[in-house]
């Protein structure tokens, strides 16, 4: 899952830069994630000359739901010269492939660890990135790839203390619960043997 | 191998026999995967080279288990956990993306073996590439860097399409415009290039810098927890949809215009319809009797109007859907009242049977939805322990509730007493939802100390009864019980305003408060009305809409936002229950046959930890024999799992059809 922040408003001013804009505010999955306020606040502060028309939408990633939302709101498209669209990164590019007009986005789109496809629990130790080489049975069920700042493979960086994270003070090293749970399993021998590298 | 999987992948064999070293007896946890078109043999299919590897290596599978979304604890924990005690002695090996791996390793105190590697979705270069998972061929993607390129880069993802992430454009090793680390594939640079042209936008002033620092990641961080501390996590799943309640927020409640004819059918509520008592031709005056209930569950009905019985005749329901009897009257606008309709000023003289008639009397039936007959929830023999007061309107637009606390709050607190006489109960909780800050000011002046008031967060649908249940009382009410064989009684506010106005005041239900918003472009007057029962809808889209509006290009949407139903026809008029008429603009590409994706946001937003995409599923491969397993009754029809889907699937009108034939 991924939560949307809106880009700084000197940005947003400067691409629109008193053109003519349609602004489309896709409500699909980010559902869950309001940012709606701060959205509506810029829109605010923008003049109403520059903003044609604003229309709430879902799922405009969808290439078949923007193309009936480009037909729908066909008139007044037509009237604007750019099109600014707040939602995740893929809404946007799903629109540029369609639309005749430049199209901007006003959204910068950010990874929500434990979140993928249907919700778990959020905890950043506790996050898969599909790096495609699973290490889960090596290091105890417990990804070092996501706990682990520095996303070591090979052990401790040493710069814990007091089992915490030296990036983090309120972290738990997680090499540190690699080893308490490996201790407790009585399984060292798979780690010995191999190797872990990552390959890119 | 490369299996057909969206998200993970079988691990090579050497690896495998590596890891199940002295590991014999083994049971296999299968996630059935996300993001994938539902189809029946996906997952028998997907295994067979899991159990073709096994059998090479001489390993035993006890058992195979299938299981939906493994990375959600919400839906699998109990059967993991049961899973987990039944095989207590073998080997538990996990075919699932890394989060069900780590779900499941959470869950128990054993070490398990992961035989997947997770990959990203096709043509992604980058390890954080999210695949939304609208549609399968859609090949674009977002990296979720948290800084967005993509103004200045014509609307393409460097990051995502570029293998080497270039931000400061192409490297130089491209040829014939192919990348030279894929020679399938277009450079990035030179479409980028070939856009920006094209389409006139605004070129760079600034030199693209990805910010790899902590800063962001402290930043990022700060931004997620604030987002997840808006997210309710009493019960699960729920949404939280546009409000659009400001729209009729402040408008004060009036009499809408009185109709020329009222049709007013027999089915008003819950149970069996009601019996007429009038024939056609017959004279009735306002707020007599027409029709008498048929039956313990069953209500009376009485006239809106003044005026002669003209018809007597089937009209579409717009909640059954089908046409059914209902008495036309047409108003004379004379306004005679019964005879009947005499207002006691002191309730407190009567006795409790005495109350009790009134109350069925005079028709009352619950306004919270199911419009259940309010007599037959009052007169329970069960003992009562605590009568929760629901004014918590989760459904957008609707201010109902809202304008009954701030207009009649005495005759609520009057209505609260006479149900606290009847039942003798002593815990009464008032449950009202943040977002109506000036209805908890005045209740809060008002009310006296024993009614304990409970402001809930906004989420739809907390307004359910079981729901609000759950979250006031900590109470789970299993399916096929109803809460007053728990001690429990939900009433809703308007019903409440309307047994006092019943008691006290004599006056049967003929009339209620109706919002009528939606959007701007149809607009003519919008607010909230007492509106005669009966009143044909035709008669309501002519005052409160004007001329652009059609049922071809807007949806009218009966009685709510997300739980109401669609209108296709204005021949039918207001019932009991309707708490709203909605005009809206049409939505799109929704129909029963779209295709599943396996997303599973339904399963995320459902609040009653149900799978909806498995009644999909039945419902268009026509199989019903899982339904009984799938718990399909415990279903409240909240909309949720529609109002989220990505593939516009109308889940809950496939949920009613089963039901029904079930």
């Amino acid at each position: 899952m991924f939560v949307l922040k809106v880009k700084k408003q000197e940005e947003i001013f400067e691409l629109i830069n008193n053109k003519k804009t349609f602004v489309f505010i896709c409500e699909g999955c980010n559902e869950i994630f309001l940012y709606r306020e701060e959205i509506t606040k810029f829109l605010d502060s923008l003049s109403k000359e520059n903003i044609i028309d604003t229309k709430i939408v879902d799922y405009i990633c969808n290439p078949e739901y923007i193309k009936n939302y480009f037909e729908i709101f066909k008139k007044t498209i037509d009237l604007s010269d750019i099109i600014l669209i707040f939602s995740c990164g893929v809404g946007v590019q799903t629109a540029n492939k369609i639309s005749n007009l430049p199209v901007y986005t006003g959204c910068d789109t950010l990874h929500i660890p434990g979140y993928k496809g249907v919700e778990t629990v959020a905890d950043e130790n506790y996050d898969c990135i599909l790096c495609g080489n699973c290490y889960l049975n090596y290091t105890a069920n417990i990804c070092p790839l996501t706990s682990c700042p520095k996303e070591l493979l090979n052990g401790p960086c040493g710069g814990a203390k007091n089992g915490k994270c030296e990036i983090d003070n309120k972290k738990d090293c997680s090499w540190e619960k690699i080893f308490e749970k490996l201790k407790k399993y009585n399984n060292f021998e798979k780690i010995k043997n191999e190797i872990l590298t990552r390959k890119f | 191998m490369n299996l057909n999987f969206a998200k993970f992948d079988l691990k090579p064999e050497q690896e495998l026999k590596f890891l199940l070293k002295k590991k014999d007896d083994l049971i296999l946890i299968v996630c059935s995967k996300c993001f994938v078109n539902y189809t029946s043999e996906e997952v028998s299919q997907s295994c067979k080279p899991v159990f073709e590897i096994f059998k090479r290596l001489n390993k035993k599978i006890k058992k195979c288990i299938e299981l939906n979304f493994l990375c959600s604890t919400y839906i699998n924990k109990e059967k993991i956990l049961e899973i987990i005690n039944k095989y207590e002695r073998y080997e538990i090996c996990v075919f699932s993306c890394g989060l069900g791996i780590q779900n499941i390793a959470k869950l128990i105190e054993k070490e398990i073996v992961a035989i997947s590697n997770s990959i990203q979705p096709k043509y992604s270069y980058n390890s954080e590439t999210l695949h939304h998972g609208i549609s399968l061929d859609n090949d674009k993607f977002c990296a979720t860097c948290g800084e967005c390129f993509l103004n200045y880069t014509s609307g393409i993802c460097p990051i995502v399409e570029c293998p080497k992430s270039l931000l400061n454009g192409p490297c130089g090793g491209a040829k014939n415009a192919k990348c030279e680390v894929d020679k399938e594939k277009d450079c990035v640079w030179i479409k980028i290039y070939n856009i920006l042209k094209e389409k006139n936008y605004k070129t760079n002033s600034k030199v693209l810098i990805r910010k790899y620092n902590n800063l962001l990641f402290e930043e990022n961080k700060k931004l997620i927890e604030k987002n997840l501390a808006i997210r309710v996590k009493d019960f699960c799943g729920g949404v939280y949809p546009q409000e659009n309640k400001n729209i009729t927020q402040n408008i004060s409640t009036e009499k809408f215009l009185s109709p020329q004819i009222v049709k007013i059918f027999l089915s008003q509520h819950i149970g069996k319809p009601s019996i007429p008592l009038v024939k056609i031709g017959d004279y009735v005056f306002l707020g007599q009797k027409i029709a008498k209930s048929d039956g313990f569950l069953s209500a009376n009905i009485h006239s809106s109007v003044s005026g002669k019985v003209i018809d007597i005749k089937e009209i579409f329901h717009p909640i059954a859907k089908k046409n059914l009897p209902a008495i036309v009257i047409e108003n004379d606008n004379k306004e005679l009242k019964d005879y009947k309709i005499k207002p006691k000023n002191n309730w407190k003289n009567l006795n409790k049977q005495k109350i009790l008639e009134i109350i069925f009397e005079k028709g009352i039936v619950g306004l919270g939805g199911a419009m259940f007959p309010t007599h037959v929830k009052l007169s329970s023999n069960k003992k009562i322990d605590t009568l929760i007061i629901n004014a918590s309107e989760c459904e957008p637009y609707i201010n109902v509730d809202n304008r009954t606390i701030l207009e009649n709050t005495k005759e609520i607190i009057e209505g609260i007493n006479i149900i606290k006489f009847l039942l003798d109960i002593k815990n009464t909780i008032f449950a009202i939802e943040d977002n109506k800050i000036e209805a908890i000011e005045k209740l809060r002046s008002i009310l006296p100390k024993e009614i304990k008031i409970e402001v809930l967060k906004t989420k739809y649908p907390q307004g359910a009864e079981k729901i609000l249940i759950k979250k006031l009382l900590n109470l789970k009410i299993p399916k096929n019980k109803i809460p007053l064989e728990y001690g429990i009684l939900v009433h809703n506010i308007s019903t409440v305003y309307l047994i006092y106005k019943a008691v006290v005041e004599g006056i049967p239900f003929i009339e209620r408060t109706v919002t009528i918003a939606g959007d701007e472009e149809i607009k003519k007057k919008y607010g909230n009305y007492i509106i005669k029962i009966g009143t044909p809808i035709d008669f309501i889209v002519k005052n409160s809409f004007n001329e652009n509006f059609n049922l071809e290009k807007f949806l009218l949407k009966f009685s709510g936002y997300i739980m109401g139903v669609e209108l296709k026809t204005l021949d039918t008029a207001i019932i009991k229950g309707c708490n709203s008429i909605l005009g809206l603009i049409k939505k799109n590409n929704y129909s029963l046959y779209n295709k599943c994706i396996k997303c599973g946001r339904c399963v995320d937003v459902c609040p009653m930890e149900l799978e909806p995409l498995e009644f999909v599923f039945s419902y268009q491969e026509n199989k019903m024999d899982n339904l009984e397993r799938l718990n399909m009754k415990n279903c409240i029809e909240c909309g949720c799992c529609e109002y989220i889907c990505p593939s516009k699937i109308y889940i809950v009108e496939i949920i009613k059809q089963l039901k029904n034939r079930f």
